[in-house]
């Protein structure tokens, strides 16, 4: 059974326990991904993304829009750039398209495969951020908008690749490993 | 690997067309700053004197304390060209482009900022990642 499925199945508890991994994985993810040399600030993958596609893709609204509080916020901890206007934009880029994704997910399902879904995603968190950016911020860069709607486009495509790679990957079963866990305490 | 639906195909081509449409048009910030917008301020003894770039040089003739001094400005740029100063550190100091920069002559009392308009909001210098 697929994880999406597993975790529409399972209990309150089960459910917290898929939560905090999907967002401790998305936090790694992010941290690694910053090793990365990259030659532009803007010009990465994305690779946390796979974590927020799964959480679209199983949880209900309110841990959807809990889900990029936590995981930006903490994994700008770890790499130390909280407070600095990057945490803003990337904050709420993140927001929007976690909301636009789930919205594309229960209006027009039967439309959209994952990876529509995820490129859709991608593409309004770079428009946002761009938009920000220029209105906000001020800042001279109106120019780069067509090279960050290609990065969406190659960013949510693997994303989306690797996101369905581990959904249809997953076979543990947490509840057997739970019940078997607590037979053995007892 | 799962099969492409169609509404994905659609969004790809879309994405594809908008970004050569951006590629073409070059957006530019709507509150740019111009050449128009910035100023040049001359202060000399009690006097000011507020002029602007031009395309063209242009040399400006001040008497400052100790005699005359001459400013030259390009499109972007200003200068001290001859000053009646003993150091000429005025001169030294080379073009100027941005807002807030300065060329300062103490024994000459001759003194030239640009500045930007009041209501243009206020620009970041530069930022490192």
């Amino acid at each position: 059974m697929s994880l999406i499925a597993e975790v529409k199945k399972s209990n309150q508890t089960e459910k917290r326990i898929y939560y905090i991994f999907l967002l401790a994985f998305g936090i790694i993810l992010n941290v690694l991904e910053s090793f990365i040399p990259k030659p532009f600030p803007w010009f990465r993958i994305g690779l946390s993304k796979i974590a927020l596609l799964l959480v679209v893709y199983s949880f209900n609204w309110k841990k959807i829009l809990l889900f990029p509080f936590l995981r930006v916020t903490i994994s700008f901890i770890i790499t130390g750039l909280i407070l600095t206007p990057i945490y803003l934009w990337s904050l709420i880029g993140s927001l929007i398209s976690a909301i636009v994704m789930k919205i594309f997910i229960t209006f027009f399902r039967n439309f959209f495969s994952m990876y529509g879904i995820s490129i859709a995603g991608a593409m309004v968190n770079n428009f946002t951020q761009w938009f920000f950016i220029i209105n906000i911020f001020n800042f001279h860069y109106g120019f780069i908008l067509p090279y960050l709607l290609i990065q969406a486009l190659v960013g949510g495509l693997i994303t989306a690749y690797f996101a369905l790679a581990i959904d249809k990957g997953y076979k543990r079963n947490i509840r057997k490993k739970l019940t078997k866990e607590n037979k053995e305490l007892k | 690997m799962q099969r492409l639906k169609l509404g994905d195909i659609i969004l790809l081509i879309f994405i594809l067309i908008a970004a050569g449409i951006f590629f073409v048009l070059k957006i530019e910030n709507k509150n740019n700053l111009t050449k128009q917008d910035k100023k040049i301020v001359i202060k000399y003894l009690d006097n000011e004197l507020i002029t602007e770039f031009s395309k063209n040089k242009k040399e400006i003739k001040v008497k400052g304390k100790r005699g005359y001094s001459i400013i030259e400005i390009g499109s972007n740029w200003v200068r001290m060209k001859e000053s009646a100063c003993p150091s000429k550190f005025c001169v030294k100091r080379g073009k100027i482009f941005k807002s807030g920069e300065s060329i300062i002559c103490l024994p000459n009392q001759v003194l030239i900022t640009i500045k930007e308009e009041k209501n243009i909001k206020k620009r970041v210098d530069s930022i490192c990642h």
